[in-house]
């Protein structure tokens, strides 16, 4: 009876443990654009990247604005986009950039 | 000497019984044959069969051949000359075309419009683009007043909107106080050095007070109220831009259309990636988006193949990015790059390698709403621009076992190397047009996408010569550069086309422009040519804005399905073909290059476009002959009206196709596909835009046997 009992409660904390670490976790997909961002540009604390944020569930940044349904835009420093890569809510992170589509005329 | 031609030609055309336009007669009078000058004039001359012998016989190229019809290119003291052989009978001149942006806008029949009285003044016309120079008259109302609500410089400031953590807001008041101070920008300090903002903006909206007449200038939308968003041109800031327009629209209960000219080649093109969801998610019932196709139509800049292998190569040059994506199910192991002197090999899904400036991304299929694996490469070293890049797919596999595995690709600019994938491009387009060159942001389902057409081949400029646009086509006949359709998972874009070369609108006084590309006097300071799907997003926008002026609770769809069922062809010679253009000549079948066709807002506005009158109930189905007939600008009667009535009636409520086929049998356009209710119907129909001569008009009625077809001649 008492090893039955003590598998049992092996057996409970057993699956605390295995299941800590994956209960939560959603990876969270970084735009290749940002990882650049991250790895070049934003040489500053102070220098802000524009993102569009798609998340799981509601968040609520200071510096994130909600755009509609489950997208978010705002302008971030380094410190703020790792703080959302932390955040299992957050499912995307992206930025790009457009270009004018106007074209160089050529007359004769 | 003058009198004595015109006398001559006057006297030849009465003895041998021929007309000759009054527009030449009045050409040859002020201009060419006075000044003797061999200029060259190009002329639409009708004959009879020996026509052909007789113009080759005394050396006259002739230059296109419709039925009876030839165009001819002579110098013009040789008129005369053609006006004495015996087989012409009729000579036309047609005035060039006016120094005008409406020649592209007035084309989508914004007049039905105004005629009834909308004008844009109920609507909002958002721009987000460089800004705008709000000093421009296009801009101001009669009293000197602007039109502008509010301008969102983003690029600058710390006066926010509210609910915004960036740029500088100025407020219509604040942009009064700025044109009435004397002290121009010491209180709005938002300029147009680009000038490309402030072009679009005129197309789209502009009216012009102090040129006259009037409307030579007019954009779309003469009477909206214009939001700007001068942008970063971050993706995520247009969203907010878009964002900022619909909000001050709602809160001024007013629909609102926004023009985007602008995107990239960077995303999956379906419509399924983040930034085009977002912007889809941002447009409903009086918020609509209109974005330019782009300008790729002749790059090459995407790949594709579908065959099943177990690697594949894709070549290509020197780009800021490269993406590459993978049909949803099948499997690729990993990619590598490889140049002259280097490598990155094996990047595995979810991996980043790079050497210096050269990065490659491999991202695993979960990371996109479209279940493709996606690859990204991207170079920020000059030094590597003369180099040629391999990128190579590693182990692919048909996974999803369809016997494809799908994998477009998409340069920054254009660098995929010939050949051009595995792609046949088909037999309706010539090279250089592109199939799938769209922007990425244009295949969102939302939004209303426009391709450009040619609407000027030709203009006269401020240093005093007459510049030609180099490898045009025929006027109606898409421009070399409108990225092609359909979208990667085969959607149906771009929507619609607009004219699109050679615009004609306002120019920013902060921007500079070469003189070739300016007016001549008295436009030069205030308007500039500009050509790109840029210049045709907004040509439509104006468009729409009226279409919303009527419909305020239209949305995406209901436009899109206006556009699509009313849409007009682009040539009067519809079905002309030459090495690099195909006219649109079928409206309302949607292709790749030309969308669904241009707009047409006559059956919006018109109206007597259907006269439901149930209070009759006709005992037949019944077709009658169209009135006037003949009609158009020579027709007798027709008091220089382009216009016929069509009648009908209909025994019972049924689905309706009224169509119109030109003498060889060719589609022309469908003027009514509807269900209508039992009844009698008028159906103007306007034929400005078609060649003089014999023309059918079929009446099917779904719902019995009911087909009956009359004709119809334009004489103008």
């Amino acid at each position: 009876m008492k090893k039955i009992f003590l598998f049992l409660i092996s057996l409970f904390l057993f699956a605390c443990v295995s299941t800590q670490g994956t209960s939560t976790h959603r990876e969270v997909y970084i735009d290749p654009n940002v990882n650049l961002w991250m790895a070049r540009q934003a040489t500053g604390q102070d220098e802000q990247l524009s993102v569009l944020i798609k998340t799981a569930e509601p968040v609520h940044y200071p510096f994130l604005r909600k755009l509609n349904g489950s997208f978010y835009s705002g302008r971030i420093t380094r410190r703020q986009l790792r703080k959302l890569i932390k955040d299992s809510r957050i499912l995307r992170i992206r930025s790009s950039k457009a270009i004018l589509h106007n074209i160089k005329m050529k007359n004769k | 000497m003058i009198k004595s031609i015109l006398l001559l030609l006057a006297g030849i055309s009465f003895l041998l019984g021929q007309t000759i336009d009054p527009y030449l007669q009045h050409f040859s009078q002020q201009t060419q044959l006075n000044k003797g000058r061999a200029v060259q004039i190009r002329l639409l001359v009708k004959g009879d069969p020996n026509l052909d012998h007789d113009l080759q016989k005394a050396g006259f190229r002739i230059q296109s051949t419709m039925g009876s019809y030839r165009t001819v290119s002579l110098p013009a003291n040789r008129i005369e000359e053609l006006a004495r052989l015996s087989s012409v009978k009729r000579i036309s001149f047609t005035p060039p075309a006016r120094l005008l942006n409406s020649a592209a806008v007035s084309y989508q029949n914004v007049q039905y419009a105004y005629n009834k009285g909308y004008t844009g003044s109920h609507v909002i016309v958002g721009i987000v683009d460089t800004g705008i120079d709000f000093y421009h008259p296009a801009f101001r109302k009669q009293n000197g007043d602007t039109r502008i609500l509010d301008i969102w410089d983003q690029t600058q400031g710390t006066a926010h909107p509210d609910g915004y953590s960036y740029g500088t807001e100025y407020t219509e008041a604040q942009i009064n106080q700025d044109l009435q101070s004397g002290s121009p920008y010491s209180i709005v300090k938002q300029h147009d050095t680009q000038g490309h903002g402030t072009h679009v903006a005129g197309s789209a909206a502009g009216r012009d007070f102090t040129i006259s007449p009037q409307d030579t200038l007019d954009g779309g939308a003469i009477e909206a109220n214009i939001i700007i968003v001068k942008t970063t041109l971050n993706t995520p800031d247009i969203l907010d831009g878009v964002d900022y327009i619909f909000k001050k629209a709602a809160a001024l209960g007013k629909p609102c259309v926004v023009n985007l000219s602008l995107g990239s080649q960077y995303g999956p093109h379906d419509g399924t990636d983040d930034d085009t969801q977002a912007m889809d998610a941002l447009t409903g019932a009086g918020k609509i988006v209109v974005r330019s196709a782009g300008n790729e139509g002749s790059s090459s800049i995407h790949y594709l193949k579908t065959s099943v292998t177990s690697s594949d190569q894709i070549q290509f040059g020197y780009t800021d990015y490269f993406t590459v994506w993978i049909e949803s199910g099948d499997l690729v192991s990993s990619i590598s790059l490889s140049w002259d002197n280097g490598s990155i090999d094996n990047v595995p899904i979810n991996g980043h390698k790079n050497l210096g400036k050269i990065d490659v991304y491999l991202q695993s299929a979960s990371a996109s709403d479209n279940h493709e694996i996606a690859g990204y490469v991207f170079m920020d070293d000059t030094t590597y621009q003369n180099k040629t890049f391999t990128l190579t797919l590693n182990s692919l596999q048909n996974a999803n076992n369809n016997k494809t595995i799908i994998r477009h690709a998409w340069c920054a600019s254009s660098t995929i190397s010939a050949p051009y994938g595995g792609f046949s491009q088909g037999t309706a387009y010539a090279n250089p047009f592109y199939p799938y060159t769209l922007a990425n942001g244009a295949c969102g389902t939302e939004a209303i996408t426009v391709g450009a057409f040619i609407s000027r081949e030709s203009w006269p400029a401020s240093d005093g010569k007459t510049y030609h646009y180099v490898n045009a086509g025929k006027r109606g006949g898409i421009a070399s550069f409108s990225s092609i359709g359909p979208t990667a998972d085969n959607g149906k874009k771009p929507d619609i086309i607009a004219g699109g070369s050679i615009i004609l609108s306002a120019r920013s006084k902060d921007a500079s422009f070469s003189t070739s590309f300016l007016p001549p006097s008295p436009y030069t300071e205030h308007y500039a040519y500009m050509q790109g799907t840029s210049m045709a997003a907004p040509v439509a926008t104006g468009a729409i804005a009226l279409l919303l002026d009527k419909n305020p609770d239209w949305t995406p769809a209901d436009v899109k399905d206006y556009l699509f069922h009313h849409a007009q062809g682009t040539h009067p010679d519809a079905g002309v073909t030459t090495d690099q253009t195909k006219v649109k000549d079928d409206p309302n079948t949607w292709d790749r290059v030309f969308g669904y066709g241009a707009i047409d807002l006559t059956a919006a506005f018109d109206a007597q476009a259907i006269d439901e009158g149930t209070s009759q109930h006709p005992a037949r189905f019944t077709l009658m002959q169209n009135y006037p007939n003949p009609f158009g600008q020579n027709a007798p009667g027709s008091g220089n009206n382009s216009t016929t009535i069509i009648r009908y009636t209909l025994r019972e409520n049924s689905r309706v196709e009224l169509t119109i086929y030109n003498a060889l049998g060719q589609l022309v356009k469908k003027l009514i596909n509807a269900k209508q209710l039992r009844g009698s119907y008028r159906v103007p129909f306007n034929a400005h835009n078609l060649a003089s001569g014999l023309y059918y008009y079929r009446l099917k009625v779904g719902s019995s046997d009911f087909v009956q077809t009359r004709k119809m001649i334009i004489l103008h």
